[in-house]
């Protein structure tokens, strides 16, 4: 994680077991950002609220994160009736 | 037609079977959604189940995984493209908790995944998102929205990360654009997908739609769907309208069915609409490939020279045997039809 500094983490886990970590933290250009790993791996990074648009503040990126966390963890869903044979 | 297929040589996974109008492939994964790029490399990008992405190296047939996606894959839900500048991917995700399409793209220097501004849907929708069009010409994704009601279409500009809201009406999603159209292929008579049962997600219009996107307005298209070779009815969700190369395909998915319901025979279709007749050419189809193709649940993505169509999991009796599989059929087959 080199140069970030860490201002929350929360761990979840995915519905076949895998766990996820997310991070919010503060990368050394100032963005606060929100990092999400896989076990040491990143694989997803947000410099900025996709919804605003606007550079994260701990409190926009906490909540971020709580929502990407949820939809990271979701049960698959099966097909909708229609869609079946 | 050839009744006999060849086992093919070394360099090729071992599975794979040689036919007339192309190549059953096996690939270690079940895609859900396959979407085809030139860079880095000619490979297909899938979305498999669970979290799983995967970069199928068509030239050598290595499949690569890639960082996870952010969201828990659904046919139903999802939808992959690939193709712009700079090698991106991007997936659309119909995510109904927080009532909106989310739009994640995947950068290929990083192999990480960032997401852009989604877009509301309809509160009452169901966000079934599987029938969604890239239009290679002005590089927006429209996104048509099944079982919503009223419709919901949009357009995605991804190098501008920029929604618009069309015109829906109610439809199954939007297929392509050909045209200066964009094909909605079925006009159902009833809310597609509705819960009220069987009956209602059993359509008897066959009344192709599209909207022209110079005037923004709906018409019939001026040649009705192309007819099953038995029975009747169409299923829902069971004709995919295709612009390759300039020329609009049609796929019928799913068994036909007999004017009791009841199952005719598990082989998919494919119709090549001919602008001067204005009527659809059937296309002679390799009875094994028909098998596949009569999924209910495809994907399929098309490069320069093939189309390749995979399946999501169970649907079709082929193809639930053999979901691990995609097909590559040269368009050549296509365009000699």
């Amino acid at each position: 994680m080199g140069d970030l500094k860490i201002l929350s983490e929360t761990e979840k886990e995915k519905p076949n077991g895998d766990k996820v970590k997310g991070v919010v933290g503060k990368e050394s250009d100032g963005t606060i950002a929100v990092l999400v790993y896989a076990g040491d791996r990143l694989f997803f990074r947000q410099p900025k609220d996709p919804t605003t648009k606007k550079p994260f503040t701990k409190k926009t990126a906490d909540r971020y994160l709580a929502d990407l966390l949820r939809l990271m963890t979701e049960e698959p869903e099966p097909l909708p009736p229609f869609l079946e044979g | 037609m050839l009744q006999m297929y060849v086992k093919i040589v070394p360099n090729q996974l071992p599975e794979d079977i040689l036919i007339r109008m192309g190549i059953i492939r096996f690939i270690p994964f079940h895609p859900y959604q396959i979407a085809y790029s030139s860079t880095p490399f000619p490979c297909l990008y899938a979305l498999g189940s669970g979290t799983s992405f995967n970069r199928i190296n068509i030239g050598i047939l290595e499949a690569e995984p890639l960082a996870d996606t952010p969201f828990t894959v659904s046919y139903g839900r999802c939808r992959l493209f690939a193709g712009f500048s700079g090698g991106g991917v991007v997936a659309l995700f119909s995510d109904t908790a927080s009532g909106q399409i989310r739009v994640f793209r995947w950068d290929p220097e990083t192999n990480v995944w960032s997401e852009g501004t989604p877009h509301a849907l309809n509160e009452t929708s169901y966000g079934y998102i599987h029938h969604s069009c890239l239009d290679e010409v002005s590089g927006l994704m429209y996104v048509g929205v099944q079982s919503a009601k009223p419709g919901e279409l949009y357009s995605y500009n991804a190098d501008q990360d920029i929604w618009d809201v069309l015109t829906g009406e109610d439809l199954r999603g939007v297929d392509c654009v050909w045209d200066n159209k964009l094909f909605a292929s079925v006009k159902f008579p009833v809310n597609v997908g509705a819960t009220e049962g069987e009956e209602a997600r059993v359509n008897v219009g066959d009344t192709i739609r599209c909207l022209d996107l110079p005037s923004m307005t709906w018409h019939d298209f001026e040649v009705r769907m192309p007819k099953p070779r038995c029975g009747r009815r169409y299923y829902t969700s069971r004709a995919w309208l295709m612009n390759i190369k300039s020329t609009l395909y049609c796929w019928i998915t799913g068994g036909d069915n007999t004017m009791r319901g009841q199952q005719y025979e598990q082989r998919g279709m494919f119709f090549k609409y001919d602008t001067d007749k204005k009527v659809w050419l059937p296309i002679d189809i390799h009875p094994q490939v028909a098998r596949y193709l009569a999924g209910q649940t495809p994907c399929y993505t098309f490069s320069d020279t093939h189309l390749y169509i995979g399946h999501q999991q169970v649907i079709g009796e082929y193809a639930w045997r053999y979901p691990q599989r995609i097909i590559e059929i040269p368009l050549t087959v296509l365009e000699e039809a």
